[in-house]
């Protein structure tokens, strides 16, 4: 009864709001987390994303599966040693200052990426020289073929920055950014909203709203009462529970497969650097119970270290719920009784620290003495996991540029054993040759058959205690939100056609 | 011991001690608590007793479920269990304990920090007194809860930083009801006299100033045990505080919370239970303090 109150009151707001005129004046979208700036060159860890896709031209751009196509690059020529990419640029785009956008201009904003202490440089790290040929040809020499090169420009990372704004801005920029996309910078209010406006002089298709403002509102329930009451129009990340509250409601929900939720398991602490130890945390935890009950089924059980959204992804499967296998393996390998920390983080990922109590409940049930260590403030926490004295902690890893080459670099390469993201020392020579393999070869089947055979070698030596994809929901209103293109790995959507 | 106890006090007594403890006791004896505090005092009671022998009598609080995880009121789950199955009674009772533990060991820390300086400085005055209060309303000036989320910035989550973190904060509260109390005694009579007698500076703080201001600390303790288990209670539910497997009252709500759209008696529970534990401890803090000041009679105990 008092569903269907609400959901007529719901009814109302919408309907009286969704006059036609006003739908197309503005948007209001509601962004959990604020950020310090909005510069391609840093990598921040608030909700920048959705509003820099908006604002950043780039040279490519992920259709609606993440896979790179091109934006402004017309045509594209590589060079026989697959070591040279001729980009030859569309006319007639120009930065939201009026200055037009030339090869010049992107050699500038690769060389900016590349700049000392810029943590975007590891996405344009393989360029060792970017040369211009007249106004609109650029011409990229990578020091090995780099296949993930397409899907790198493609970031929101790798916006093309107007110089003339630049050099006039300097530290400003990021305050004031002035690119070349759909939407132009409008203005910021600390701590409350981001105005963006549509910018006429866009080469691309126009842009649907005439502005769209991002306000930031960090509770979920109150993102999720704005949308219901109609003073928003999109919400992100909203809750299973604040979905099912929305059902029978005029309002739509749409599901985001999120990050690749696991524990990376300490190979140079015992027991973990047991593998029957490995896979008996693995056999121990009831994922479909814990997707079910602690995220009210928002998830599904991770099948692979590489996300399902990440190009080269292979279901390699699940370990299966087997407490006796596990208790037996841990007894084979002399680890009962054994001190097992288990980090967690809170408040970071979905039901993160719940998730974490009911996995150290179950490896307490297989006989391993666990010492769960829960951190809220998320530096903390990074920096108590450093430390290494973790067996397991927990850890999510959204495929920001939707291409394997860079998660499997930062999370396998024996490179950085020890160090992030490879916290756990996970160190093999084969595993070693077959990333670089796959990230120095331009031929997709041959890619994929080395990455499939990597995911079969990883899932096998139990590196991780795989647990799930989380899911999160977006809720919006379809009066108002005509376009919506989803993007799973980094969790956000675009509110504009995509180009042609 | 209680036959023993006269023979000891009685040379004393008439001498120098017109308002020790035994006389205020003794007083508050005759004076009768108000109704409401007699519903605070019961309410405590309750708390206490569950906080003691709760956990011995309900369910194993740590023990999951997932498969029973969310389930309503029933027989074998009185307030239902919460998202990894566990009874909910069971955490709330033992959230007793936490809560109580918090509460009392930061008034405590409280009062004998706070108690001491302000003491100190009242009976010392002078450049001691100006510089103690001084620092004392430099640390009143910040919100409570500020304070207490540095403390916590700096040492890390835990129980024991909690009780630091909250106790600090009423440092400063103790410390000047302390101090103008200890002024405005050492211009009394009795302790002129002692004085004059020549006891020294430690003799009169401890047998005369001391147990004279025991009573309106006692008052002031009964109302920070209330804010500091409100305080701790907050730190929890912001994630600083307690770690999250914990069961404590606030902890519970923050977890809860993101499930309360359906199922509201994870977060109804354990906020009642912060509640009725304030309102009792507000109450026979409030009925004592009527009970004990002497400028109250037993008429005062209508108003």
């Amino acid at each position: 009864m008092q569903t269907l109150a609400l959901a007529l009151l719901v009814l109302l707001t919408v309907g009286a709001a969704a006059a036609p005129d006003a739908a197309a004046a503005s948007l209001t979208v509601l962004l959990p987390a604020e950020f310090p700036a909005l510069d391609p060159r840093e990598w921040t860890s608030g909700d920048q994303y959705m509003v820099m896709y908006h604002l950043y031209c780039r040279l490519y751009t992920y259709a609606d599966d993440m896979t790179p196509v091109p934006d402004l690059v017309a045509e594209e020529k590589i060079s026989a040693d697959q070591r040279t990419w001729t980009l030859r640029l569309k006319r007639g785009y120009t930065f939201h200052d009026g200055t037009p956008v030339t090869a010049e201009a992107v050699r500038y904003t690769i060389e900016r990426m590349q700049a000392r202490g810029a943590s975007a440089k590891v996405l344009t790290q393989p360029i060792v020289e970017v040369r211009t040929e007249g106004p609109d040809t650029v011409i990229l020499t990578t020091a090995r073929p780099y296949p993930a090169l397409r899907a790198n420009l493609a970031n929101s990372h790798a916006g093309l920055v107007s110089p003339a704004a630049d050099r006039r801005l300097g530290e400003r920029f990021g305050v004031q950014p002035v690119s070349c996309g759909p939407y132009a910078f409008k203005e910021w209010t600390r701590g409350s909203r981001i105005v963006i406006a549509r910018y006429d002089g866009y080469a691309g298709p126009r842009a649907l709203y005439d502005q769209i403002v991002f306000r930031f509102v960090p509770d979920v329930s109150t993102r999720f009462f704005m949308l219901q009451r109609g003073e928003a129009d999109l919400a992100l990340r909203l809750g299973p529970a604040e979905v099912k509250a929305l059902e029978g409601s005029k309002l739509r929900v749409h599901p985001i497969n999120g990050r690749n939720i696991f524990y990376q398991l300490n190979y140079t602490k015992p027991p973990t650097n047991d593998r029957r130890v490995r896979l008996a945390v693995n056999h121990a935890v009831d994922k479909h119970a814990i997707i079910e009950r602690v995220l009210l089924g928002a998830g599904s059980p991770a099948r692979s270290v590489i996300e399902a959204m990440v190009w080269g992804h292979v279901p390699v499967g699940t370990y299966a719920y087997d407490p006796e296998r596990a208790r037996r393996l841990i007894q084979e390998a002399g680890a009962t009784g054994a001190k097992f920390v288990l980090m967690s983080p809170d408040n970071r990922y979905p039901f993160d620290s719940q998730v974490s109590q009911a996995v150290a409940n179950a490896l307490k049930a297989v006989g391993l003495d666990v010492d769960l260590r829960v951190i809220g403030d998320w530096p903390a926490y990074i920096d108590a996991v450093k430390q290494r004295e973790f067996n397991a902690y927990m850890l999510g890893w959204a495929g920001s540029t939707g291409d394997p080459d860079q998660v499997v670099q930062a999370l396998f390469h024996s490179r950085r054993a020890g160090q992030t993201w490879n916290l756990g020392a996970f160190a093999d020579r084969e595993v070693d040759a077959l990333i670089d393999a796959g990230g120095s070869t331009l031929d997709p089947a041959r890619r994929k058959a080395t990455y499939a055979e990597l995911q079969r070698r990883l899932f096998a030596d139990a590196p991780w205690l795989f647990m799930y994809r989380s899911t999160t929901f977006t809720g919006y209103n379809p009066d108002k939100v005509r376009e919506l293109h989803t993007l799973d790995g980094p969790e956000f959507h675009y509110l504009f056609p995509l180009p042609r | 011991m209680a036959s023993s106890t006269p023979a000891s006090d009685t040379p004393r007594v008439p001498l120098a001690r017109p308002s020790a403890p035994a006389a205020a006791v003794a007083g508050a004896r005759r004076r009768r608590l108000p109704p409401t505090g007699k519903v605070g005092l019961a309410l405590v009671a309750l708390i206490l007793l569950a906080a003691l022998v709760g956990p011995s009598l309900t369910a194993d609080p740590d023990a999951q479920n997932l498969a029973r995880a969310l389930e309503g009121p029933s027989r074998a789950h009185w307030l239902g269990t919460d998202q990894l199955g566990r009874d909910l009674l069971a955490r709330i009772v033992l959230g007793a304990r936490v809560s109580l533990l918090i509460g009392i060991g930061a008034t405590l820390f409280g009062l004998l920090v706070g108690g001491s300086l302000g003491v100190l400085a009242g009976y010392l005055g002078r450049w001691i007194e100006a510089l103690t209060m001084r620092a004392m309303e430099g640390l009143l000036v910040f919100p409570g809860i500020l304070v207490a989320l540095m403390v916590v910035a700096v040492a890390g989550p835990g129980v024991a930083t909690v009780v630091l973190a909250v106790g600090l904060r009423a440092v400063p509260v103790f410390a000047r009801v302390a101090q103008t109390s200890t002024r405005s005694l050492c211009q009394r009579e009795f302790v002129v006299a002692a004085r004059a007698l020549g006891a020294s500076g430690a003799r009169i703080l401890a047998r005369h100033v001391a147990p004279s201001l025991l009573n309106t600390l006692l008052v002031v303790a009964s109302l920070q045990v209330a804010t500091a288990i409100l305080v701790g209670a907050t730190l929890s539910f912001l994630g600083v505080g307690v770690p999250p497997d914990l069961p404590e009252w606030g902890a519970m709500l923050n977890a809860g919370r993101r499930y309360m759209l359906r199922q509201s008696w994870l977060v109804i529970y354990p906020g009642l239970a912060i509640m009725l534990t304030i309102l009792g401890i507000n109450l026979l803090g409030d009925g004592l303090r009527l009970a004990l000041d002497p400028r109250h009679g037993r008429g005062a105990v209508l108003a």
